[in-house]
């Protein structure tokens, strides 16, 4: 190394509070001038240690707790863990509590991607979209608020079902919010995604080869920018989603330009399904009632499901030694691959301006990483 | 969209079309915005509907909720004084407490705003008028459909009337082992039964024993208060059941079948193991037992074990008082009665039968041979309503035929028989009689008549339909006037209306209507209107004995005012069998106390147990000291190792103590004093034989360490406090690692 690169390179801290990135997430990166040489993620400012506070905590408990694995797309984690538990002890869960299920996770995903939305244009220093996609993501909070009882954390899927029905008209509210969000889009494309200064910026930027996301392991919107079909919900479909009648968009170029548009027609799809469920949700008991929780044993045996995220494939694997606690619950979500080894790789090389920009298209989830 | 990447650069200026809109984030002046009526806010709690079970403070995953004495609530049946009180700080809002309150007294609000530095006030105690004194709508609420209890008992089987009809086999079933488990899965381990049962079983833990299909643990957490299960399985009057939790909304948990199973299940010979029984100091005094009933036997139980030799005496053939010769056999068999005292007999307690004391075998020796004398001789002469016709030869006493019946002789039985008395022991005669009556003839023509109206009729009411069932017919409120005897045969029982039972101060004193006369006919009048106790065998000592109005004066452990002298069972505190067990134990300890002139050998409170598991853990460390260097180096290195490990015990319990936090729990009452009765046995500072052989030191050593793990193990489910949870969990953990190494060495 030469002198003057010795003058030129140095060490940057980013994080956990920088305002263009989600939550408490830091890199630690190497750059000589604007350039990103290397960069070392480190998502370790959330740790609760879910994966062994579960282990610590009756079957029925651990469904307070794993809706925080993701904030912003938390009803995953429920419907994962709800189903591994179903699986493995053999519990039947009524028809129209998958329809609500479905349901759910859809709503969970439009939150999310219009949170994601926001905050990507958000680090290109376009923080009126952010505004507007947060407020009308508030819209689907109080559709939450209103099924669930809470809205962040909706702590509503449990093992057997959901735990309340829908409330009255209910599901015409449903319908006015998708209209709502329906006329929004065309909004948000005037203000950011056909904004010339947007596409500028966010064209070539952390790009990912076809070649390089299947062999990184790269899933979700992430993948199908890249080209890739792929999508457990139609791979592999869990609660109701063979029944439902949906595309999965993609897009080839695979940078952050391409997911921003991905996760932009994913919404269009969602809105599609709940219409569909809202229309096709069929009447009767929402809960088949589980033993006595505080007694509850869950016979010996393991689980591996797999849902659809916001971010990606999203897998728990639950062990059960026929206790009242899990043996053990892994948790893999598709932000460990994107925030973490796919992150890096794109982070070196880039620039400085752009490295909000990277991580946010990217669209990982901290706690999902250090679970 | 713009997928070929074509953008504009006026398209954002549409957003122009906004500026005159009303901003969505900002409120001025601040306002709470209203919630969805399902919102998950700030709890209620129904103060007087919530019971204190704590099942909401047992499913918290935060541990948010704590629950607190309430100043100047009293415990009742079936609802303790403690109340949630909430740690904001915690609560994640989950509302899982709200889904499994046992009362539904817990709900939440719409509230949701609280501001304050002051960070005491976000552990709030929540009551109906919410946490601001400000009404806000009820938001997230309990729901049937979403409940998590069960609330649903799992059915009992029993022989239907055809089938018991004419026989005296056992009517109830008992449970398999899949019915028992999921019986008693429903169980919140709350602990009200406890507070309740007279012996203060340890229910929850049973139960939960039970549910893991851990026999002997049952069994063991049984007889530490109860050494006639099979009995209580079966004929316990189960107060426990009324309290329980979750009768709240639906049926209490079947405690009483629960405990049958487990006794059933357990094969006699494995009872001795299970408790892990050694007589613990062999000490040279005797206790005479005058009366083997339930709480006689109770004594004698819990006394052997304590090293006392104890001899019972009974008049009848065999023993178990009423519970041989009054219960009838269709609801206790005598096998399941053999089946308890057996295992009385077999730890060494020795029953005179055939012995009656006053006849047989005087009072004054009883006093003159053994230190202390407890007399539980229980209520056996029969009273009778004494109207004109009652000294007739075919009137007679429930009680007596009834242990005739025991007894297995013959005794007279008529085509049309009228019984009077409305209680349980009047069922057990009727429904006796009733099969009799149906052996002899082929069918049943018996009345029974009491003078409380159906509704007030002491008797249970499974008992009154399981009689009707098998043919009894009853004739409730009706007052006797007279037998009607014509040419020396009765002819039948002449009977007014009886109007009232009780006066305004609801004392005894029933008023009738002459003039609704009914004769209920029949040649044989059965009397069952009470007992009461006969005494004479005490001589000239009544005279002595102070008096606390008809009943003998007695301290906290029944003992008289003649200091020998204790007293148990029906005649100071019936009128059941788990009152005579109780008070039967509490008398052994009672008379140990005495005995052993021990002060202050009951420590009521966690504190103290604490102080003196310190006390034991001091004596361990000073005794192994002694012999520090004199052994094997094997035994050596595990003796220091030991020594260190104890002061370090000692300086964490110590740290306990002293820390002013942990303090303010320590007064809890322990529920169960005998529990720590048991541990201060131990504490007592011993001198071990200089010249010891390293096996026998061992072996002493080993049942130190083990009884430390009994106790420990045990401290740490009774308490609710989590630090002494935690602590008394690492003691026995510590205690489990000690044992297994020097099992390893012996
Ligand atoms: C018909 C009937 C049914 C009952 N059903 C139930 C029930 O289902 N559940 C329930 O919990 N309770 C029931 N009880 C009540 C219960 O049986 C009594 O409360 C209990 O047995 C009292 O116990 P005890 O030890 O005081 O006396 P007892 O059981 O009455 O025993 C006293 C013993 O002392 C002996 N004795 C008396 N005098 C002398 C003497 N001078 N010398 C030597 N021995 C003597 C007697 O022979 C007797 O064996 C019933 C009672 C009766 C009469
Ligand atoms: S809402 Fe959940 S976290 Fe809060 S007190 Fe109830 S159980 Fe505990
Ligand atoms: S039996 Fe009933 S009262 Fe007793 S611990 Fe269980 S739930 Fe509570």
């Amino acid at each position: 190394m030469s002198k003057i690169d010795e003058v030129r390179d140095y060490e940057l801290f980013i994080g956990p509070n920088h305002p263009g990135i989600a939550g408490n997430y830091s890199f630690k990166m190497k750059l000589r001038g604007d350039k990103v040489l290397s960069a070392k993620t480190d998502a370790g400012y959330l740790h609760r240690g879910f994966e062994k506070l579960m282990e610590e905590r009756l079957f029925i408990q651990n469904i307070a707790i794993v809706c925080r694995i993701c904030v912003p797309d938390p009803d995953p984690n429920e419907n994962n863990y709800a189903r591994a538990v179903e699986e493995i002890a053999g519990i039947e869960v009524p028809e129209r509590a998958h329809w609500i299920r479905t349901l759910v996770l859809e709503l969970s995903r439009m939150a999310s991607h219009l949170f994601s939305l926001g905050g990507h244009a958000a680090t290109t220093g376009l923080y009126v979209l952010a505004n507007w996609t947060i407020a009308d993501r508030d819209r689907i909070m109080e559709l939450f608020e209103e099924l669930t009882g809470g809205r962040v954390y909706h702590i509503y899927q449990l093992p057997g079902g959901v735990r309340r029905d829908f409330p009255d008209g209910f599901g015409r509210r449903v319908l006015e919010v998708m209209d709502y969000i329906e006329s929004r889009l065309p909004d948000y494309d005037d203000l950011a995604i056909n904004n010339s200064l947007f596409i500028k910026r966010a064209t070539g930027i952390g790009v990912i080869t076809k070649e390089q996301a299947i062999s990184w392991g790269v899933t979700g919107p992430n993948l199908r920018a890249c080209g890739v079909a792929a999508d457990v919900r139609k791979d592999d479909p869990y609660e109701v989603y063979d029944k439902l009648d949906f595309e999965i968009p993609t897009m080839t170029e695979g940078d952050s330009y391409a997911r921003m548009i991905v996760r932009r027609k994913e919404l269009v799809q969602s809105i599609n399904i709940v219409r569909q469920i809202i229309d096709k949700i069929p009447s009767g008991p929402v809960w088949n009632k589980i033993p006595n929780p505080l007694k509850w044993k869950v016979p010996a045996g393991d689980a591996y499901v797999r849902t659809e995220s916001s971010k990606g494939e999203y897998a728990y694997y639950m062990v059960s030694d026929g206790g009242r606690k899990p043996y053990r619950v892994h948790v893999r979500g598709a932000s460990t691959t994107h925030g973490v080894h796919v992150l890096e790789n794109l982070l070196a090389g880039s620039r400085i301006e752009d490295a909000s920009q990277i991580m946010f298209s990217l669209d990982a989830c901290p706690p999902e990483v250090d679970r | 969209m713009s997928e070929n990447r074509k953008g504009s650069i006026l398209k954002p200026f549409k957003a122009l079309k906004f500026i005159g809109e009303k901003p969505v984030t900002i409120r001025t002046p601040f306002e709470n915005r209203p919630t969805a009526p399902r919102y998950r806010g700030f709890h209620v709690n129904d103060q007087e509907k919530c019971i204190g079970c704590g099942t909401c403070a047992e499913i918290c995953d935060n541990d948010a909720i704590r629950m607190i004495e309430v100043p100047g609530l009293e415990p009742k049946v079936g609802a303790s004084n403690l109340r949630p009180a909430i740690d904001y700080g915690r609560c994640c809002w989950c509302a899982l407490c709200v889904d499994v309150c046992t009362t539904n007294s817990l709900n939440m609000t719409q509230e949701y705003t609280h501001v304050s530095d002051d960070l005491d006030t976000f552990f709030m105690f929540p009551d109906s008028e919410g946490i601001h004194k400000v009404e806000f709508p009820l938001g997230y609420q309990a729901s049937e459909d979403s409940n998590f209890l069960d609330l649903e008992r799992v059915e009992m089987e029993e022989l239907s009337a055809e089938e018991r009809g004419d026989s005296f086999v056992e009517i109830v079933k008992g449970f398999s082992k899949e019915q028992a488990m999921a019986e008693a899965s429903r169980c919140v381990a709350c602990g009200l039964c406890t507070d309740t049962c007279p012996a203060h079983m340890n229910i929850p833990e049973y139960i939960e024993a039970i549910w893991d299909d851990n026999l002997s643990e049952a069994g063991r957490q049984i007889y530490k208060t109860n050494p006639l299960p099979e009995v209580c399985g079966r004929v316990c009057t189960h107060k426990c059941e009324t309290a329980c939790s979750i009768g709240q909304r639906g049926e209490p948990i079947a405690i009483r079948w629960l405990k049958r199973y487990a006794m059933d299940a357990i094969p006699a010979d494995q009872y001795g193991d299970i408790n892990n029984l050694k007589v613990v100091k062999p000490l040279g005094k005797s206790v005479a037992i005058v009366g083997s009933g339930p709480a006689g036997l109770s004594a004698a139980y819990y006394l052997r074990l304590m090293g006392y030799k104890v001899v019972m005496f009974e008049k009848y053939p065999e023993p178990g008082g009423m519970m041989r010769y009054g219960i009838p056999e269709y609801r206790l068999p005598y096998d399941a009665l053999d089946k308890d005292i057996n295992y009385i007999k077999e730890v060494g307690v020795e029953i005179k039968c055939n012995t009656t004391v006053g006849k047989d075998v005087n009072f004054d020796d009883l006093h003159r041979d053994f230190d202390v004398v407890l007399i539980a001789t229980g209520f056996h002469v029969g009273r009778s309503t004494r109207v004109p016709g009652t000294d007739h030869k075919d009137v007679f006493q429930a009680i007596d035929l009834l242990s005739k019946i025991t007894k297995g002789e013959d005794i007279k039985v008529d085509e049309k028989i009228v019984v009077i008395g409305g209680g349980n022991v009047a069922m057990d005669i009727a429904r006796s009689l009733a099969r009799k009556q149906r052996q002899k003839y082929g069918k049943v023509n018996l009345i029974v008549t009491s003078l409380e109206s159906r509704d007030i009729m002491p008797a249970d009411d499974e008992e009154i339909e399981e009689a009707t069932e098998e043919g009894c017919v009853f004739y409730p409120g009706r007052g006797p006037v007279e037998i009607v005897i014509e040419d020396g045969k009765i002819q039948g029982l002449k009977t007014n209306k009886c109007v009232s039972v009780f006066d305004e101060q609801h004392r005894f004193s029933p008023k009738f209507d002459e003039n609704d006369i009914k004769l209920l006919e029949g040649t044989m009048v059965v009397e069952s209107i009470g007992q009461g106790p006969d005494m004479s065998y005490l001589g000239d000592y009544s005279d002595k004995l102070e008096m606390d109005g008809r009943r003998m004066k007695v301290n906290e452990f029944y003992q008289t005012s003649m200091d020998w002298l204790f007293i148990a069972g029906d005649i100071i505190k019936g009128p059941d069998v788990i009152n005579g067990i109780a008070v039967g134990h509490q008398a052994a300890l009672g008379i140990d106390k005495m005995l052993e002139k021990k002060h202050d050998i009951f420590f009521h409170s966690i504190f103290q147990v604490l102080s003196k598991s310190l006390k034991f853990e001091e004596n361990c460390r000073k005794s192994n000291a002694k012999f520090e260097g004199k052994f094997s180096p094997v035994i050596n290195t595990m003796l220091v190792e030991m020594i260190k490990k104890s002061e370090d015990l000692e300086k964490r319990i110590k740290r306990l103590i002293e820390n002013p936090n942990v303090l303010i729990h320590l007064d809890e009452k322990l529920k169960r004093p005998q529990e720590a009765d048991y541990f201060e046995r131990f504490v007592v500072e011993e001198t071990v034989d200089e010249n010891i052989s390293e096996k026998d030191f061992l072996k002493l050593v080993e049942k130190k360490v083990r009884t430390a793990f009994g106790l420990y193990h045990d401290l740490e489910k009774l308490t609710k406090n989590k630090e002494l949870e935690f602590l008394f969990g690492y003691l026995k953990d510590q205690k489990k690692a000690q044992l297994e190494r020097i099992k390893k060495l012996l």
